[in-house]
């Protein structure tokens, strides 16, 4: 079972890889378009800011409070960039908070930042240049004690000590050699440091480098130089010397205080970067120690104990690194996305194997420079601790789950160890935080490399070459086989029959596959995961609409749909962010199916099949553009009913009732529109609210009952208002711990969502399953009104085939 | 930079091998080249020194068995002109005089020279001469009581310091010259 679903997923994968691809230029969902969307909902940059800004640079010395938008950094001179910065009440905070906002980008004081964030400087001003002085010395000292010359030393060292083969330990001369052989190593990676920057070719960098990394080799002893600190050490001396730079043009422009002068004195740049290596070396270093070290130092002690069948790799358990990694996928990963961790777990990929460079390094082999500086800001700007690199890790995984979910092992691997590209650094800042705080920071817009992926030249096409030779052996090859296959049963012939029959035997998965195909066949394996009910169903609307790839893309988001709206679903459970967990099952009950009869069926030409590629891409793109005003308009309808609601509870009004059903059923407008409520063709016939009919006036007629059957009729009447009511007060309290639960989803500002958004479905649903239960529960009269509320206009039904129904027939 | 400057081994025929105290000493990994003013006599030889550094120099001695080393050669180290050459040819043996004209006819800033089995480094005529003696302390034709000593350069730009190791009293001795280009 495992293993259909897992070549269902490859196939899929290559689908929507595919389809991604052939929108080169057309219209497909680029990124410019997805951002395009983003950029008409995020409101405009407030006049007020706008304002300040305006008066900052007529003037800089009138505290400029609030306003941090980094893109007014530019319009100001150098000296007031640095006030604004440095000199306002409190500003440390204020500092942390721009480096997690990735504000730092194109700030002049970035090395500044970094310092202070790094405990280089102190936070106190008046100490700064003491410090840096003290720092620098410290240095000098250093370079002069360890960089030995022997051939300076001529007098007064014995020349039996102080000749070029003695060795003896105190000799100048064995010392050097030992020196070169260290410098050697270090020079061999200093000269692979980012070989794509130019900055780093120069000959007298790259001498700096290796004196900096040699001298706090030489001072850890017990560390020593291990491979990866060059590249720690390089983007610091890339910060610093950008800011230098800007530092010396400045110079020339403006007159600049003495402490700037002091701070960013550029020949200091060697002595700045070595103390902010050293302070980064301070956090990271527990993960650069090397077993071999752990291991002399816990030699002699009962260290035979280890479990009879752990992994080789677990038998340390003083190595530091590995306990990290292996605490980040077995405790955090697990906690957010159980799937992925079976996955890796079950293709065997220990984190040891890619993590420990992403994590030694700092990121720095995974992203581009100017992207790196910004991750660095945040992590650096987190705290000396570094602790955010952990969650880093965890949202780096799962922004690309989608592909290693849908990949083997092999594929996995490079995967990892070659990170796609990645259009915006910032979303794995924000995920880190959410992931690690939840309750503090707003959730993220779900964002994998599969929706907005765009692979580069070399890697796509080997990426691509490698997915369709799977397909072949894969699920794709077996469902197009088969489907000729079947079409040709009708005619008797052998060869066909006996194949069909020798299939099955020989593996279990075509069989399934096949099953799979016919619309009238049993439940295809995915139905044990999701609801059972559904999948034949949509199979056979499938079937019915392939052709059109409009109806496909609907139908993917509507089978989505129902999918989490039935409370039989597999258990979300623990899992926190499985969007495409949930998505994957249904869109390989549909995708596979359409290549199946693309083959075997209409025998489409390729250029055909691309064409609705393109087409279904398009589609996809105007679905999306739908979803998201859809989305704010329903938050933003949201807000309003708060406020009524709110003003509505203050003056008790007469005609409450009347009120709250024109609210409830704005309510429920809204909730058509944020999805959480199917929307059915019921919908359509009949006005489901009617707040001019007659419930109310029959309320008050009870009062006087004439007749048995004038009762029975009010009965009905005041049940329904119950229902109505109840529907209402309902909603109400899923607002209500809606509001608890995520503080973004209502407090009014919209976040920019780049795709469809699965995560609130489930909320949704999830809230809405509770609900229901807890209505169950407290009133008899629920259960009652609840068969009228399926059968009238809030489809709650658990079953989502009803849905999917209407909505095809409402929108085919 | 460092130069190894030794020769006159004679091994296995005057004696059984490089005294384990020049052993100790001489590690893989300073040396940068080897000059060797011939008479190793052996492959073996060749080969124990080609495992200290991997450019080794040799011109040939009057008892080499490879007939194929030159009979003088001449090696730029840095800013120095070095000629090689083993001293039987110049006669009188390690005579001033006669080595200046080989020294001339070579056109070098350093000469360095064999086979009389002692050790001597002087300038002449501004000049460099050096002749490390016998690294094993093999006898000679006229000598039987030999000091083993080997010679070490340290060449850096227009400077040459020459570091002579020698074997006395089983106790290992070292001295510095220097020598400046001018």
């Amino acid at each position: 079972m495992e293993t259909v679903l897992g070549k269902l997923r490859q196939s899929t994968s290559r689908i929507t890889r595919r389809a991604s691809l052939t929108g080169n230029g057309a219209p497909a969902v680029t990124k410019d378009e997805i951002i395009e969307t983003i950029d008409k909902f995020i409101p405009p940059v407030t006049p007020e800011s706008d304002n300040n800004n305006l008066k900052k640079a007529g003037s800089h010395d009138n505290g400029s409070p609030g306003s941090e938008s980094s893109s007014a950094s530019h319009a100001h001179s150098y000296s007031s960039e640095w006030e604004r910065l440095f000199m306002r009440q409190n500003y440390f905070k204020k500092l942390q908070e721009q480096g997690m906002d990735g504000n730092l980008r194109s700030s002049r004081f970035r090395s500044v930042c970094w310092k202070l964030y790094l405990k280089v400087l102190p936070e106190e001003k008046e100490n700064w240049s003491e410090h840096s002085l003290v720092w620098r010395k410290k240095y000098e000292d250093l370079k002069n004690k360890l960089i030995v010359n022997p051939r300076k030393e001529v007098e007064g060292i014995d020349l039996s000590l102080n000749n070029p083969l003695s060795q003896n330990n105190e000799s100048p001369w064995n010392k050097f050699f030992q020196d070169n052989e260290l410098r050697l190593t270090i020079k061999q990676d200093v000269i692979r440091t980012f070989p794509e920057l130019e900055f780093f070719k120069s000959e007298v960098l790259r001498e700096m480098m290796i004196d900096i990394l040699f001298c706090f080799s030489r001072e850890h002893y017990n560390l020593s130089y291990k491979q990866g600190m060059h590249e720690l050490l390089a983007p610091l001396i890339f910060v610093l010397h950008c800011d230098h730079q800007a530092f010396q043009h400045a110079c020339e422009i403006e007159s600049i205080q003495e402490l700037i002068k002091d701070i960013m004195n550029p020949s200091y740049l060697e002595h700045d970067a070595y103390a902010m290596f050293c302070q980064v070396l301070e956090t990271v270093e527990p993960w650069y120690m090397s077993k071999d070290f752990v291991i002399s130092q816990y030699r002699g002690k009962d260290f035979i104990n280890a479990q009879p069948f752990a992994k080789c790799q677990d038998l340390n358990p003083s190595n530091r690194i590995v306990t990290k990694l292996t605490r980040i996928q077995d405790y955090i990963l697990k906690k957010h996305d159980s799937e992925l961790h079976l996955h890796l777990e079950r293709l065997e990929i220990a984190p040891q194997i890619y993590g420990i460079r992403w994590i030694r390094l700092l990121f720095g082999r995974e992203f581009p420079m100017q992207d790196l500086l910004m991750l660095w800001d945040a992590i650096f700007a987190d705290g000396i601790g570094f602790d955010l690199v952990d969650y880093l890790f965890v949202s780096m995984l799962l922004y690309i789950r989608d592909l290693l979910l849908s990949s083997d092992y092999a594929t996995c691997l490079s995967t990892l160890m070659k990170f796609p590209p990645v259009p915006d650094v910032h979303y794995f800042i924000v995920k880190s935080l959410y992931l690690r705080e939840p309750n503090q920071y707003p959730r993220p817009p779900n964002y994998t490399y599969q929706t907005v992926n765009k692979i580069p030249g070399k890697t796509r096409n080997h990426k691509a070459a490698l997915s369709s030779s799977r397909s072949k052996h894969g699920a794709g090859g077996v469902v197009g086989g088969f489907s000729t296959f079947s079409r040709r049963f009708n005619r008797p012939k052998t060869l066909a029959v006996s194949s069909s029959k020798k299939l099955p035997k020989s593996s279990s998965e075509p069989m399934n596959l096949q099953t799979e195909m016919s619309p009238a066949s049993p439940n295809p394996p995915e139905g044990k995961r999701g609801s059972t009910a559904s999948l034949p169903v949509l199979e056979d609307t499938t079937l019915r609409q392939t052709p059109s790839a409009s109806s496909l893309a609907r139908l993917e988001t509507s089978s989505l749909r129902s999918y989490h709206s039935s409370p039989a679903g597999y258990s979300p459970g623990a899992i926190s962010e499985n969007e495409s967990l949930h998505s994957s099952p249904t869109k390989y009950s549909t995708l596979p199916n359409r290549s199946g009869r693309n083959r075997g069926g209409k025998k489409l030409t390729k250029m055909q099949e691309n064409d609705i590629q393109h087409h279904l891409s398009y589609l996809q793109g105007r679905l999306n553009e739908k979803e998201t005003m859809s989305r704010y308009c329903s938050s933003k309808l949201d807000v309003h009913i708060d406020r009524l609601q709110s003003e509505l509870q203050q003056i008790d009004m007469e005609q409450n009732e009347e009120i709250f059903l024109a609210l409830a059923g704005i309510k429920q407008v809204r909730d058509v529109l944020n999805g959480t409520l199917k929307f059915s063709q019921n919908l359509l016939d009949e006005d489901e609210i009617n707040i001019n009919d007659n419930h109310y006036k029959d309320d008050v007629v009870i009062m006087t009952p004439d007749s048995d059957i004038a009762m029975t009729a009010e009965h009905d009447n005041r049940r329904e208002l119950l229902r109505k009511r109840q529907k209402m007060f309902y909603q109400s309290s899923e607002e209500n711990s809606e509001n608890a639960e995520s503080p973004e989803s209502f407090n009014g500002v919209l976040r920019p969502r780049t795709e469809f958004e699965l995560d609130d479905y489930e909320k949704h649903s999830k809230l809405r399953g509770g609900n229901a239960a807890r209505g169950n529960m407290s009133e008899s009269t629920i259960s009652e009104s609840q068969t009228s509320l399926s059968s009238g206009n809030m489809v709650d039904s658990p079953n989502p085939l009803y849905c999917i129904e209407s909505w095809e027939e409402v929108d085919g | 930079m460092l130069v190894l400057v030794l020769g006159d081994l004679h091994i296995p025929h005057r004696c059984n091998s490089v005294p384990s105290r020049f052993k100790k000493l001489l590690v893989p990994g300073k040396i940068q080249h080897i000059l060797c003013t011939g008479n190793l006599c052996t492959k073996e030889s060749f080969d124990y020194l080609k495992t200290l550094a991997s450019d080794v120099h040799v011109v040939r001695g009057d008892f080499d068995e490879n007939m194929n080393y030159p009979e003088q050669k001449v090696v730029t180290v840095g800013q120095f002109r070095i000629g090689l050459c083993h001293g039987h040819q110049v006669v009188p043996w390690g005579d001033n005089e006669s080595l200046a004209m080989v020294q001339r006819q070579l056109d070098v800033d350093i000469l360095i020279s064999g086979h009389t089995h002692k050790f001597e480094a002087f300038e002449h005529e501004g000049k460099f001469y050096i002749n490390p003696g016998s690294a094993s302390g093999a006898y000679n034709a006229l000598d039987s009581n030999v000091v083993p000593s080997f010679v070490i350069l340290d060449i850096q730009q227009s400077t040459v310091v020459a570091y002579v190791y020698k074997l006395l009293n089983d106790d290992v001795k070292v001295e510095r010259i220097e020598y400046r280009k001018c």
